[in-house]
């Protein structure tokens, strides 16, 4: 496989009609990571979701692989190449997080094991609650579950907004090491965090966004 | 890509599983309209007979509207619905799921309940067969047009009123045609024509009703 790159130029983005940032220029390859900096607002989670292909940028382009660039103004779909991780942890509430995490995987055409969600969430610490019903966890346990997702996914780009939001200082250093472990591994990570996130073996670039 | 489809029509049956308190309440309201209908007609037993295809249709199509909205929301809510734009399965098929699912949980249901209803309205029990046939083949229809308003009203806070407005015209065929075999059912004649006609409206319906939803699906998520 080729080394995955991510091909962002003079890219506009909105909410609806409301231009958020215009002429967004970047580039990331296989073991880089960049957060994305801005003030509350200003359009990261926009940022995120057109990456993503969610919604359509008002202008620009997003180029991932070598697959053929999208046209101006159009959303591209990374499919199995992506793991997005929204502001939501997209986990049913009368669902147990292995129910969730089973239904998700499918859902990302990724045949996973019982026995595998399992290990993944022993190793979030989250054996205890793995059959109660997520509407009984706590805001970080529900976190965790949907987090899990990066431990089972093979996506090479990781799309995560506020991963670290109701984590406490443990969980966020499992999923720094998580990152890490994805970016030598040759992965791209972008992400906005408003917590700290101190990643020890991954140099972090910065996307900055200046509201227009 | 059939995986995909199974996995989340096992879920969603799931659910409804799980919060069958909701379908309770669906069948009671199909059940309640129904039953108190007569109560406003008087004792005359052929009036009942006689308004009875349109009555047992309009407590569907009230009954279909109230849990159609529950349809995709919470979906909406918790991001899910993001995860299924983004997966490389078809959306198409993920939304054939949800509202077979959906079918299996609220519209089979009425079929069910359906035989004891019109019996209770002193209609004749040789007509039971095709009123059943006619449920059969036009609630899933319901389902299907009523998925691509929901999926179009996702984004709007107070949806109810508008799907109602969006949902029900494209419903009149099936009004028609399903009140129109149960009406021919019950004078004895030949109804086979009107569930023709139903059966086809449900295979245009599962044909392209799914490429609709993904459409509308995707341009609520923007």
């Amino acid at each position: 496989m080729t080394q995955p790159r991510l091909l962002v130029r003079n890219l506009s983005c909105g909410r609806g009609e409301r231009a958020l940032f215009h002429d967004l220029d970047f580039e990331l390859r296989g073991g880089e990571a960049a957060r994305v900096r801005g003030e509350n607002g200003c359009g990261k989670t926009t940022l995120l979701r057109t990456l993503a292909g969610l919604q359509a940028p008002h202008a620009g382009t997003v180029h991932w692989q070598s697959a053929t660039p999208a046209r101006d103004g159009e959303p591209v779909l990374l499919q199995d190449d992506l793991c997005f991780v929204g502001h939501e942890n997209a986990l049913n509430g009368a669902l147990t997080p292995s129910e969730n995490l089973d239904v998700l995987m499918r859902l990302a055409a990724r045949r996973v094991s019982v026995r595998a969600i399992r290990q993944v969430l022993a190793e979030l610490g989250l054996d205890r609650v793995a059959e109660r019903p997520c509407e009984r966890l706590s805001a970080g346990q529900k976190r965790r579950v949907s987090l899990a997702r990066l431990w089972l996914s093979e996506a090479p780009l990781w799309l995560l907004d506020e991963p670290a939001s109701a984590l406490d200082v443990e969980s966020r250093a499992v999923l720094c090491a998580r990152i890490d472990a994805h970016v030598a591994g040759g992965g791209i990570v972008v992400f906005t965090t408003h917590e700290e996130l101190t990643l020890t073996h991954t140099r972090v670039r910065a996307i900055e966004l200046t509201p227009c | 890509m059939l995986s995909v489809f199974w996995a989340v029509l096992r879920r969603d049956l799931l659910l409804a599983f799980r919060q069958r308190g909701v379908l309770v309440h669906h069948l009671l309201f199909f059940v309640l309209v129904v039953a108190l209908f007569p109560l406003g007609t008087g004792a005359d037993a052929r009036i009942l007979v006689t308004v009875s295809p349109a009555l047992i249709w309009m407590a569907v199509l009230l009954a279909a509207l109230l849990s159609l909205q529950r349809l995709f929301r919470p979906d909406y809510e918790d991001g899910t619905l993001e995860q299924y734009v983004l997966s490389p399965e078809p959306l198409a098929l993920i939304a054939l799921a949800k509202v077979a699912a959906y079918w299996l949980a609220s519209g089979l249901v009425f079929v069910m309940a359906s035989p004891l209803l019109v019996l209770l309205l002193g209609v004749p029990a040789h007509a039971v067969p095709v009123i059943m046939a006619s449920l059969l083949l036009g609630t899933p229809t319901l389902g299907l047009v009523g998925a691509i308003g929901t999926a179009l009203t996702l984004s709007l806070p107070r949806a109810g009123l508008l799907l109602s407005l969006l949902i029900f015209p494209l419903y009149v065929p099936v009004l028609i045609f399903g009140a129109g075999a149960m009406r021919a059912a019950i004078a004895g004649l030949p109804a086979a024509g009107a569930l023709y006609l139903l059966g086809a409206l449900l295979a245009l319906g599962i044909t392209t009703a799914p490429i609709a939803i993904a459409a509308a699906l995707k341009i609520s998520l923007e």
